[in-house]
C-alpha cells in the first residue's frame, strides 16, 4: 500500500424516492396497460418510418452530392439511422434495429466514404428500404435472412479488399 | 408486486427527435408522470433547469448543440449546474461497452439502451428510488459512485484516485431548496488507496 489520498463520499437525500408514492394497483396491471397505450402508436410508426427513410435517402443523395460538406451530411446520415435503429424493434420491426445497427457499426469505421464504402452504405439503405415498405415485422423469415446475410457479405467483402497495411 | 406512483415527479426529457420524444412521453405519461417538460437539446435543458426544480433527467446522447454527454458533465461538475446531484438516465442505442463506460464516467445515474422498453425505463427509475447510488468526488470524478457493489478483496487499479484537482462543485447553485437539501446530505471521507 502506498500513500492515501482522500476520496470524498456523499449521501445526497433521496429526493426522488420522497416524491413517489405507492400504486393501488400492482405492477403487472400497469405495465400491461402501459404497453397496450403504447401499441397504440403502432400505426402512427409504419407512417413515420417511411418519412423517416425518406430523410435517410435525401441525406445519402447530400452525402453523394456535396463533398464539400460531406462530414456534416455524414454525421446528419447517422444521426437518423441511428434514430430509426432504435425505434424498429420498439414497433415489431426487429430487422430496422439489425440493418441499422450493422449500418451504424460501419458508419463508425470509416471516415470519407469512397465509392465502395457508398456502395456499401447503399445496400443498407436498400435493405431498410425493402423492411419498411414491404411492413416485414418480425425476423422477415427468409428475406430476412437474405437481406442481414447480404449485409454481412457486402461489409465484409470491403474489409477483404481494403490493403493490408 | 407493488409500483411506484410518478404522479408528483417533475422530469425533464431531453431529446431531439420528435418520434422519441413522444414514445417516451406515452410511456411516462402510462407510469402515472404528468409532469413532463420536454427540451430538444442540451442547451434547452440547461435554460429549463435555471427555471424549474426538477426530480429526474431522461436524456438522449447525440443532439445537435449540445449533446447529451455533455450535458451530464455540465449538470455535473459545471459553474452554473443548477444540482449536481440531480438523477440522470441516458437513453442511447449506443450499446458497446466503451459507450456504457463513457456515460457512466460522465456522471450517469442509469444508461437505458434503446430498443427501450416501458419494463426497462420503469426498473431503471424504481432502481434510483431504491438503491440511490452515494456520491463520489476524487481527483478527476465527481458523480454517482460507479461500483454499485464494494468488493472488499479489490486489488486493481484505483481509478478514483488521479492527477488533477476538479472543482469542488457539490453545492447546488440553484434558488430554492437544492442547496439546503445538499448540504444536509451525509458527507463523510473515506480513505481511497492508490496502487
Amino acid at each position: 500500500m502506498t500513500g492515501s489520498k482522500k476520496a470524498q463520499f456523499i449521501r445526497p437525500p433521496n429526493l426522488l424516492a420522497a416524491k413517489v408514492t405507492i400504486s393501488d394497483e400492482d405492477l403487472e396491471t400497469r405495465l400491461k396497460r402501459a404497453n397496450k397505450l403504447l401499441r397504440t402508436m403502432d400505426q402512427d410508426y409504419t407512417e413515420w418510418v417511411e418519412q423517416d427513410l425518406a430523410a435517410l435517402k435525401q441525406c445519402l443523395a447530400d452525402v453523394k452530392g456535396d463533398p464539400d460538406d460531406i462530414q456534416a451530411h455524414l454525421k446528419e446520415f447517422y444521426r437518423r439511422t441511428h434514430d430509426m435503429k432504435g425505434q424498429g424493434e420498439l414497433f415489431g420491426y426487429p430487422l430496422i434495429t439489425e440493418v441499422g445497427e450493422s449500418l451504424c457499426r460501419f458508419l463508425r469505421q470509416i471516415e470519407t466514404p469512397g465509392p465502395k464504402e457508398l456502395n456499401v452504405i447503399e445496400h443498407h439503405v436498400d435493405a431498410l428500404t425493402v423492411v419498411v415498405l414491404n411492413r416485414i415485422q418480425g425476423d422477415g423469415g427468409a428475406t430476412g435472412r437474405e437481406l442481414t446475410l447480404g449485409l454481412q457479405t457486402a461489409v465484409q467483402k470491403l474489409i477483404a479488399a481494403e490493403p493490408s497495411s | 408486486m407493488q409500483s411506484y406512483n410518478l404522479d408528483n415527479v417533475k422530469i425533464l426529457v431531453v431529446e431531439d427527435n420528435w418520434h422519441w420524444r413522444r414514445i417516451i412521453r406515452t410511456m411516462l405519461a402510462s407510469l402515472g408522470a404528468r409532469d413532463l417538460i420536454i427540451a430538444e437539446d442540451g442547451k434547452e435543458a440547461l435554460e429549463l433547469l435555471a427555471d424549474h426544480s426538477v426530480d429526474l433527467v431522461i436524456c438522449d446522447w447525440m443532439m445537435p448543440n449540445l449533446s447529451g454527454i455533455e450535458l451530464v458533465r455540465r449538470l455535473r461538475t459545471g459553474e452554473d449546474s443548477p444540482n449536481v446531484y440531480i438523477p440522470i438516465m441516458m437513453l442511447t442505442a449506443h450499446t458497446e461497452k466503451s459507450r456504457v463506460e463513457e456515460a457512466r464516467d460522465a456522471g450517469v445515474t442509469e444508461v437505458l439502451t434503446k430498443p427501450l422498453s416501458i419494463k426497462d425505463l420503469y426498473s431503471h427509475i424504481a432502481a434510483i428510488i431504491e438503491n440511490p447510488r452515494q456520491f463520489v468526488r476524487n481527483e478527476t470524478y465527481f458523480g454517482p459512485d460507479r461500483r454499485r457493489k464494494r468488493d472488499i478483496y479489490y486489488r486493481g487499479p484505483e481509478r478514483r484516485v488521479a492527477q488533477t484537482p476538479p472543482p469542488d462543485r457539490t453545492q447546488p447553485k440553484a434558488a430554492g431548496g437544492d442547496a439546503d437539501e445538499a448540504r444536509a446530505g451525509d458527507v463523510e471521507d473515506k480513505a481511497a488507496q492508490s496502487q
